[in-house]
C-alpha cells in the first residue's frame, strides 16, 4: 500500500502540484476516540485537473478518500459516523482564497509538528485566527442538528469542535492531544477553569453538550 | 409539474419550514428567512430551498437535537411518488438518486449572530422588498452574514472540489453538477455584472473561448442523453468547466 507522503512527493516531483503542505492529525484524532485524518493544501500551477480523478480512482484501492478541504470538518465527521471505515484525507485546493489561507495558517500555529512540506514555496503571512473561532461555534450547533440521530457520537464530535475552538483562540501549538489543549487553555484563563472542568467530568450527554455551548457562548462575547 | 402549482408547493414548504423551526427551537428562534421563493419548471428537476436561521446561544441541546427530526417529518410530508424532498443542515450532501421527477432540497444555514438580530432583519426586510436584489446581491449579502468571506469563490471552490471528489457515475450527479454549475455562473454574472454566457466568456483569454463558448448547452446535451452518454463527452464538460472556475478564480485574484 502507498503511503500518502510517497504519493505526495511523486505529485511535486512530477511537476503536477507546485507544492503540498500537510497536516497528520492521527495523534490529534486519536486522542478523542476518532479514526486519523490528514489536511492537506495544494498549490496548483496548470489547468489540468484531470489528474486529480485519476488519483481518486487509484487511491480507492488503498482506503483513502479525498474530500474537498471546505467541508472540513463535517465531512471528516460524516465519515466517522456513517462508519465507512476509511481514511480521509482533506485537500484545499489553495489558488490565494483568503479563507484558505486562514486555514493554512491555523493548521501551520496549530499542528506545526504535524506539519510536513512538499515541494518548496513560500507560506503566506500570519492570520488573525479569531474568524475560525465563530465558524466552529456555528458549525457545532449546525453539526450537533444534522448529527442529531446518532447520540452516542455527539460527545466526541462536540469535544473536537471545542479543542479546534481553543486553539483559534490560543493561536499557537497546544500539543497534539485532547488533554494537553484543554490543561494549555485552563491555565492560559483561568476563569473559565470550573467551568471546562465541569465539561470533562459531566457524564450525561444532553448537560455536557449544554455546558459546552455555554461556554463557547461566554468565550465569544468575553 | 406546472409552474403555479410548483410556486404553490415552494411557498407551502416555506410556510411550513418556519413553523417546523418555530415548534421545534421555541422562543430559541431568533430569525428565520426563506431565501428562494421562485420556482422553476422543467423534467426531473433538482430545485434547491435556502433558509437562513439562527438561534440564541441560551438555546437548550435538548431543543437542538429535536430539530433534525422535525424537519425530516415535514420532508416526509412533503414526499409525494413523483416529488422528492430532502433537508440539509449547513452543507450539501450527496443526492440520493431518486426516481421522483422532482427532488426538493431544503438546505438550511445558520446566521452566527444568535443575540442581535436587528441588522439581520433589516437587511433581509429590504432584499425580500425587491425580488430583483434577491439574485444580484445575494453573494454580498451573503458575505456580510458572516457565512463566507466571498460567496463567488467559495461556490466555485465547493463546485471544483465536490467535483473532484467524487465519483463520476450516474445522472442524478450529472443534474447536481449542471445545477451547481449554474449557481456559479449566475453568481458571476452578478459579481461582474454581467448578462449572458457569452459575455462573461468574453471576459476570459481568448485561447479558451473555443472551448467555453458551448459549455451550457454541453451540459444540457449531456444531461438529455440520460444514461448513454459517453465517458469523454463528460469528461470535456468537466474539464471545460474546471477550466472555467480557474479563470473566475485568476481573476479575481488580479483586480
Amino acid at each position: 500500500m502507498k503511503q500518502v507522503a510517497e504519493i505526495y512527493a511523486e505529485l511535486v516531483n512530477s511537476g503536477k502540484v507546485a507544492a503540498i503542505t500537510r497536516f497528520n492529525l492521527r495523534k490529534f484524532c486519536h486522542s478523542f476516540g476518532l479514526p486519523p485524518c490528514g489536511i492537506s493544501f495544494w498549490e496548483l500551477d496548470d489547468l489540468n485537473w484531470d489528474y486529480l480523478a485519476v488519483l481518486n480512482d487509484a487511491l480507492r484501492h488503498d482506503r483513502f478518500v479525498f474530500r474537498g478541504g471546505n467541508f472540513f470538518p463535517r465531512s471528516y465527521l460524516n465519515d466517522l459516523v456513517l462508519g465507512v471505515g476509511v481514511r480521509t484525507e482533506h485537500i484545499f485546493l489553495t489558488s490565494g482564497h483568503p479563507q484558505h489561507q486562514i486555514w493554512r495558517s491555523f493548521f501551520s500555529n496549530s499542528f506545526a509538528e504535524a506539519e510536513r512540506r512538499f515541494g518548496t514555496r513560500p507560506t503566506g503571512p500570519k492570520q488573525d485566527h479569531s474568524v475560525l473561532a465563530d465558524v466552529f461555534r456555528t458549525s457545532l450547533v449546525l453539526d450537533l442538528v444534522h448529527f442529531a440521530n446518532h447520540r452516542d457520537k455527539l460527545s466526541s464530535i462536540a469535544d473536537f469542535y471545542l479543542a479546534l475552538f481553543f486553539l483559534s483562540k490560543l493561536a499557537r501549538p497546544s500539543g497534539m492531544t485532547r488533554d494537553s489543549i484543554f490543561e494549555d487553555f485552563k491555565a492560559h484563563h483561568p476563569q473559565f477553569r470550573a467551568q471546562i472542568m465541569r465539561i470533562q467530568t459531566t457524564i450525561d450527554l444532553e448537560e455536557r453538550l449544554d455546558d459546552i455551548l455555554y461556554l463557547l457562548g461566554k468565550l465569544e462575547s468575553d | 409539474m406546472d409552474r403555479f402549482y410548483l410556486g404553490k408547493l415552494v411557498e407551502d414548504i416555506n410556510t411550513h419550514s418556519a413553523r417546523v423551526l418555530e415548534t421545534a427551537l421555541g422562543g430559541h428562534l431568533s430569525f428565520f428567512s426563506a431565501l428562494d421563493g421562485n420556482a422553476e419548471n422543467g423534467e426531473r428537476h433538482l430545485k434547491v430551498l435556502r433558509y437562513l436561521f439562527s438561534v440564541d446561544a441560551s438555546c437548550p441541546v435538548a431543543r437542538l437535537l429535536t430539530v433534525r427530526q422535525s424537519v425530516e417529518q415535514l420532508c416526509d410530508r412533503f414526499t409525494a411518488p413523483d416529488i422528492h424532498c430532502t433537508c440539509h443542515f449547513g452543507y450539501d450532501s450527496p443526492v440520493p438518486l431518486e426516481s421522483s421527477e422532482m427532488t426538493l432540497l431544503l438546505h438550511f444555514y445558520m446566521l452566527a449572530n444568535g443575540r442581535d438580530n436587528e441588522p439581520n432583519r433589516v437587511t433581509v426586510n429590504a432584499l425580500l422588498d425587491n425580488p430583483d436584489n434577491q439574485v444580484t446581491d445575494l453573494p454580498k449579502w451573503l458575505s456580510l452574514e458572516g457565512l463566507s468571506h466571498e460567496q463567488l469563490t467559495d461556490e466555485i471552490h465547493v463546485f471544483c472540489e465536490h467535483f473532484i471528489t467524487s465519483d463520476f457515475e450516474n445522472l442524478a450527479q450529472i443534474r447536481n453538477f449542471e445545477t451547481a454549475f449554474w449557481r456559479v455562473v449566475n453568481l458571476a454574472c452578478a459579481f461582474y455584472e454581467t448578462e449572458e454566457w457569452s459575455d462573461l466568456v468574453a471576459m476570459l483569454p481568448p485561447r479558451f473561448h473555443p472551448q467555453l463558448r458551448d459549455l451550457p448547452e454541453a451540459w444540457s446535451t449531456l444531461r438529455q442523453m440520460e444514461r448513454s452518454f459517453t465517458e469523454e463527452a463528460f469528461v470535456a464538460c468537466s474539464r471545460a468547466s474546471l477550466r472555467f472556475c480557474q479563470q473566475m478564480l485568476e481573476m479575481e485574484g488580479s483586480s
